[in-house]
């Protein structure tokens, strides 16, 4: 049974790759949100739109299909793929109707499973229950860069309407750790919301940010589908805060 | 339709009917504001036979369609008249004065004027019933005729202290009376006042070309495609623009056919054959044309056989048309009616019909002091239904005249680039409480007649449907203590969720009133209106009506800053020439 051995080895040897250090979030104490970028992006020309697709809600999958992920996840006595399996699928079913879902898995490399799109969702079961593993390498940044560009594109194509929404499903392990946290920290000057559904993270991991990210255990999918189900306050219901002078004070700073 | 591409292409191609002369230097002649009737010479005297109908046609590529079914100038007896029997002899008259002088003399039993012409004519033919104008055909409404500004002028309100020319009894009339009327001048103060400078010519010399090119204290003049590429591409005036055209407010300028009375009531199977082989001819015309934008799109303009034999006739019939393919770009300033715009036409309770237009015409020409009193002008009342036969196209379902998703995609760069402005014509907010979504034609009636009324006349401008929300709540949200509430601030993802959130109300704020509109419009109005034409803005709170400060939302002050964030601006835009949004032309 040598292939085992070898399996394991490689995968030590990868895994030690691919853990030099947490991909960890620039530290800001800054609470604004620059709206100025939040209301242009995304930041290319639309060339057509779909009137059809206003409003519409968007949600692209990356899944992490690398060796580490057959390692136990935390707290549990299965792998993590086997619990991103479970998550996937139960999760899934929630996912309201007219939503648009897409799919990337990544290892090695990245690939564009389930195209994003509506009523495609039993693609998107097909693909959530494959449990192969790519060992070799965990290119986690670039995968989350196309997942987002998947939505810049469905953005211009609905005038950026809708929600726009990234689940993330990792172990957190990236190789190109650099071009994870720029892209993370561009994706959170955006629309678009990053919910990671993790495996024991570290707080200051980019993916599990508080103040800019979702992060929700990969094993909880009841939290996964509280999301799903949340809705956000938006207008004061009634005028009934006297702040004038505050406003003057500021107007004249 | 390649607007952009074949304006330019026009302004290479066509020479333009002004330019040719120097008129820098050499001021125009004004007339005065006369009664047409001071002018006219001819009484009023019974009509013949007319045994070869004498037929008037104006410089206008709608014209091609009678000239097309006469075969010529004299009739072709393979053509659609001929085949119908009718003899006629077809000239070009552009002088109203002279046309009415015909129309009462019966030199000819036909008229071929603008509705807002008819008004003008009205005054000399409807005193005596055997002359009386009956309306029997339409040819066109008009995408080729402009209002040409200077510098000094920057949006239509501007218009009520400029000074303007335009051609006394000429196409532009109904042009001018909407555009000022819309822009809230005051007509007769401005007619009072010496603002409205009229010429003789159309075009040439003592037209608006030479009056805008030569008089300092012009403003604005009325002109036709040719003078306006001159004037504003071809830098004959530097800085001019064009401010409103007839492509925007594309059901203005009606072209048509009137015959008197006492002909019609003795020769109304001959008067119906006509129009029918008008119908029948216009269709054919058409047919031939089809593919002739994409054709003059060319590096080198090119026409196919037929589109050259059709074409190559109106330049020998019209002075205006140098040759065949300056006769092709022509054409496409005219948005053709055919059958099924001439059903819509007769339609009374069509405010852009024969009825609806000239009561809209009686209005504004009272208002300039152009017309004596208003004239209710009869129409034929033709069973249309019987007048189908040979036709293809009998389908008078409104057709889009918008790809919407050009348009949207169109918009939607605009708002990012901050020029969505630029071509802004007029626009119209509606107000509404928190979080409301629904827009009750019983709460918001006034408006959505108005904008109906608008969005009908300006058929050829987008409008806008741009939704806002207030931003107090996310201002409350992201620091409560500012507002002197309780709480933790909102982190940046619950801001950049409630931003989208916001936006997403916008949305559906904007998409409910305009859905709101069209179902006025359709139930209340019973107005055919084109969806294509609006176009959903969700601003969100990029934009609120108290402003921005220091970079996001200023929060508003009081309780009436507030309500003023919650709106639906609908604002009507003119296409810039370079878009391509349009299903079709012509």
């Amino acid at each position: 049974m040598k292939y085992p051995l070898i399996f394991s080895t490689l995968a030590v040897l990868s895994l030690a790759a691919c853990l030099p250090e947490t991909p960890t979030a620039t530290v800001t104490k800054d609470t604004t949100v620059d709206l100025t970028s939040f209301h242009a992006w995304p930041n290319r020309e639309s060339t057509t739109v779909d009137v059809n697709a206003i409003g519409r809600d968007n949600m692209v999958f990356v899944i992490d299909r690398s060796g580490s992920m057959d390692w136990d996840a935390c707290e549990s006595n299965n792998s993590k793929r086997a619990e991103t399996i479970t998550a996937l699928t139960t999760f899934i079913p929630y996912i309201p109707d007219g939503t648009a879902v897409g799919y990337i898995d990544f290892g090695t490399n990245y690939r564009i499973t389930v195209p994003l799109e509506t009523n495609n969702t039993a693609q998107l079961m097909a693909a959530a229950q494959n449990d192969a593993g790519e060992w070799g390498g965990t290119n986690l940044g670039a995968a989350i860069q196309v997942a987002n560009e998947m939505l810049e594109t469905a953005a211009l194509e609905q005038s950026s309407t809708g929600t726009y929404r990234l689940v993330i499903i990792t172990d957190g392990v990236a190789d190109d750790s650099r071009k994870l946290v720029a892209t993370v920290e561009s994706i959170n000057q955006t629309p678009v919301e990053i919910i990671t559904a993790g495996f024991c993270f570290d707080s200051a991991h980019v993916l599990n940010t508080p103040e800019d990210t979702v992060y929700v255990q990969a094993n909880n999918t009841d939290d996964l589908v509280a999301l799903l189900e949340s809705t956000v306050k938006t207008e004061a219901t009634g005028f009934v805060v006297d702040f004038a002078d505050t406003v003057l004070t500021d107007a004249t700073e | 339709m390649m607007r952009g591409l074949l304006l330019a292409a026009v302004v290479a191609t066509v020479l333009p009917m002004s330019a040719s002369a120097d008129f820098t230097d050499n001021a125009p002649s004004y007339v005065d504001n006369v009664p047409l009737g001071s002018l006219v010479t001819s009484a009023a005297q019974a009509c013949g036979p007319q045994a070869t109908l004498q037929v008037p046609v104006i410089d206008w590529s709608g014209d091609f369609v009678t000239v097309y079914a006469n075969g010529g100038t004299t009739t072709d007896p393979d053509s659609m008249f001929g085949l119908f029997e009718i003899d006629a002899n077809i000239y070009v008259q552009n002088n109203l004065v002279q046309q009415a002088n015909d129309f009462l003399s019966c030199a000819t039993p036909f008229a071929r004027v603008t509705q807002g012409q008819a008004q003008l004519l009205a005054e000399v033919t409807e005193g005596t019933p055997e002359t009386q104008m009956v309306a029997i055909y339409k040819h066109s409404f008009s995408q080729g005729d402009h209002l040409v500004v200077k510098d000094n002028i920057n949006d239509v309100t501007d218009l009520c202290s400029a000074t303007i020319a335009t051609m006394r009894f000429g196409p532009h009339t109904s042009f001018m009376g909407r555009i000022l009327s819309d822009a809230g001048c005051d007509m007769a103060a401005m007619q009072a006042n010496g603002q409205i400078k009229l010429v003789e010519n159309l075009t040439g010399e003592n037209s608006p070309f030479h009056a805008i090119v030569s008089d300092p204290e012009i403003d604005a003049a009325f002109v036709v495609t040719p003078d306006m590429l001159a004037l504003v591409d071809g830098g004959v005036v530097p800085d001019s623009k064009v401010l409103v055209s007839t492509k925007s407010l594309s059901r203005v300028i009606s072209d048509v056919y009137v015959v008197r009375r006492d002909f019609f009531l003795a020769n109304r199977d001959r008067v119906q054959d006509f129009t029918q082989a008008m119908f029948l001819a216009g269709e054919e015309f058409q047919g031939k044309m089809s593919g002739l934008a994409q054709g003059l799109m060319q590096d080198t303009p090119s026409l196919t056989i037929d589109q050259q034999v059709a074409l190559d006739l109106m330049a020998a019939t019209f002075d205006s048309v140098p040759d065949a393919v300056e006769g092709g770009f022509f054409w496409l300033d005219a948005d053709f009616s055919g059958y099924p715009g001439n059903v819509s036409w007769a339609v009374e309770t069509n405010p852009r019909g024969w009825l609806g237009l000239n009561n809209e015409v009686q209005v504004n020409l009272a208002a300039l002091g152009l017309s004596d009193r208003p004239y209710t002008l009869a129409h034929a009342g033709w069973d249309y239904s019987a007048m189908t036969e040979g036709l293809q196209n009998t389908n008078v379902t409104e057709q889009p005249v918008f790809n919407a998703s050009a348009v949207a995609a169109l918009v939607s760069t605009q708002q990012k680039q901050g020029t969505l402005d630029s071509g802004e014509l007029f626009s119209f907010p509606i107000y509404f409480g928190p979080d409301q979504n629904e827009f009750s034609a019983a709460q918001y009636e006034e408006d959505f007649r108005a904008l109906v009324d608008y969005a009908q006349a300006y058929g050829g401008a987008i409008i806008t449907v741009e939704g806002h929300a207030d931003p107090l709540g996310f201002l409350m949200a992201k620091d409560p203590a500012r507002f002197n509430q309780a709480g933790e601030p909102a982190s940046r993802i619950e801001q950049r969720q409630q931003a989208q959130s916001l936006r997403n109300l916008s949305a559906t704020r904007a998409t409910s009133a305009r859905d709101s509109l069209l179902e006025f419009a359709n139930d209340v109005l019973k107005a055919s209106m084109d969806p294509t034409q609006f176009t959903i803005v969700p601003h969100g709170i990029d934009s609120p009506a108290t402003g921005i400060c220091n970079g996001e939302p200023c929060a508003p002050a009081n309780e009436a800053e507030w309500r003023e964030n919650m709106r639906v601006v609908f604002r009507i835009i003119a296409v810039p020439t370079e878009a391509n949004v349009f299903v079709a032309a012509n």
